[in-house]
Formats: C-alpha cells, structure tokens, sequence
C-alpha cells in the first residue's frame, strides 16, 4: 500500500469516528439554552466592588492616620505647608519657633562674635 | 454579523465543534459539553467576537480550544484544593458512560488509542486536518502558531499515526 492510499484510510477512519462522534452530540438547543441562562452572570462586578471595597478600606486607613498626626503633632496643621517647597516650609517653621521662643533665639545669635 | 446570523452559524458547526471539544478534552463528553457551554456564553457575552478575518470555522474552533484549556487549567487548581472530591466526580463520570461503549467497533477503538498516544501538538494538528478536513494553513490559524510548526507536527503525526496501524494491521485488514 503505497502512502496516499494509507493516507486516504487514516482520513477514512476519522471520517468514520466523526460520524459516530456526530450521534452523540448533544442537541445544539439544550447547550443554547443552557448558555443563554448563564450569559451576563459575569463575574466582574463582583470583582469591582471588591476592589471598590478596597479602595474605600484604604481611604479610610489614611485618613484616620491623618488625623491621628493632627492631634498629637506640636506644630499646628496649618504650618505644616503642604505643597510649599522645603525651603519656604524651614522659613515658615523658624518663624513659629521664634514666636514660641520670644526672640530669645535670634537674640542670642546676634551677640554672639 | 448580528444575533441571529451568529446563532445560526453556530448551530452549523455545533456538531463539529463538539468533536473538536472532545479532542481537546482528552474525550471526556461532559467536559466537552461544558466547554461547548462556556464557548456560547462568551460568545453571548461579547468576550468572544468574530471579527472576519477567518473563517467562522477557524475562529470558533480556535476559541474552543483556549476554552478549553482555560478549563484545564482551572480544574487544575480545583483538584489542588479539592482533590477526593473531584476524584470521586471523575469516577462516576466515566461509569455514566454507556452510551460509550454501544457504538465503540474496534477499529474506532484503535484510532482513539492512536491518536491518544501521540503528543498534544501532533494530536490537535491530526484531528483537525484528517477530522475536520482542515487545511494545514487553517489548522495553524486555530491553533495560533506558524504553518512551519504545524507542518512539522502533521508529518511526525502522521508517521506515528501509520505506524502504530501497520503495527496493528489495520491496513492488512482492509484489504
């Protein structure tokens, strides 16, 4: 048997097998059907509300430490410059170390040689 | 293509289809069935679009075949947590298997085992080109790697596929 006719049985076979896989199929209206009840069940808004969950958890994490820094901090939130650059934030706190001090401290500084 | 158009090509190739879940399912029927089912709801869920630039065959087989193996690889980690469990399910599934064993002849017994036995590669590439009569270029569109590679796989297949039926003198009986 030469090689296209032993390739014409092996297609042979698999034609029979197809044909007998073919009576078992099940029907396409039950697996339709069955599909159509399971459509738009996704999984994904179960997902975002437990990532929106999350989020919210995380907010409130942050601000309950914010406000936890407020009350225990020495220097007033409001001095704190948020959003100022460093340089302007170290005038702004020598300025309330004066004020707290009384101008002992420049005072001191000046008599120094 | 619209709602109608879609399910009426499906229905088409329902059969088909199923013949090609079972291949990639290890011919396990339930399993391809649930395959089948999953494809449908990502078809009707949008996850899965046709978009033309195949044939429907080709795509909807291509989308079988990622189905399934993300069912594979989901049972997989199922069994790791629940291993008895889905051990004893597989049980009962095979005994529920009569209408198996009525139309089971010999020969398509022998070239079940044959193409059992080859690799999965060599496996997908024969089912769909002797099967489902795909070209080879179709074939390497549904499983997504290049026709060099699907040649390569469709020649050892093929080889393995006729030795293993001359070792089994399928031929000699044909005759």
């Amino acid at each position: 048997m030469n090689q296209n006719e032993e390739e014409k049985k092996i297609r042979e076979l698999f034609r029979e097998l197809r044909r007998a896989d073919e009576q078992f199929a099940p029907p396409f209206a039950k697996d339709w059907n069955a599909a159509l009840s399971h459509a738009g069940k996704a999984r994904r808004p179960w997902r975002v509300f437990r990532v929106a969950a999350a989020v919210a958890m995380l907010i409130v994490f942050v601000w309950s430490g914010i406000t936890s820094y407020r009350a225990q901090s020495p220097i007033p939130f409001s001095h704190l410059a948020w959003g100022i650059a460093s340089s302007e934030f170290n005038r702004g706190s020598e300025a309330w170390f004066d004020q707290q001090v009384g101008g002992l401290k420049t005072d001191d500084t000046r008599r120094l040689p | 293509m619209d709602g109608l158009e879609l399910r009426a090509q499906l229905e088409k190739h329902h059969c088909e289809g199923y013949g090609w879940a079972l291949c990639c399912c290890h011919r396990d029927p339930l399993e391809a069935e649930n395959v089948l089912q999953a494809v449908y709801v990502k078809v009707l869920d949008g996850k899965a679009r046709f978009d033309g630039k195949s044939t429907f065959k080709t795509w909807l087989f291509a989308v079988i075949r990622m189905t399934a193996a993300d069912e594979r690889r989901r049972k997989i980690f199922q069994w790791r947590r629940w291993a008895p469990v889905e051990k004893g399910d597989l049980q009962v599934t095979m005994k529920e298997r009569p209408d198996e064993e009525i139309y089971r002849s010999e020969l398509q017994i022998l070239v079940r085992r044959a193409l059992a036995d080859l690799p999965r590669r060599q496996r997908e590439v024969s089912q769909l080109v002797f099967y489902h009569e795909l070209t080879l270029e179709e074939a390497a569109e549904v499983m997504g790697v290049s026709i060099g590679s699907v040649r390569t796989h469709y020649d050892r297949g093929k080889k393995r596929l006729r030795q293993w039926m001359e070792e089994a003198k399928v031929f000699d009986e044909s005759e």
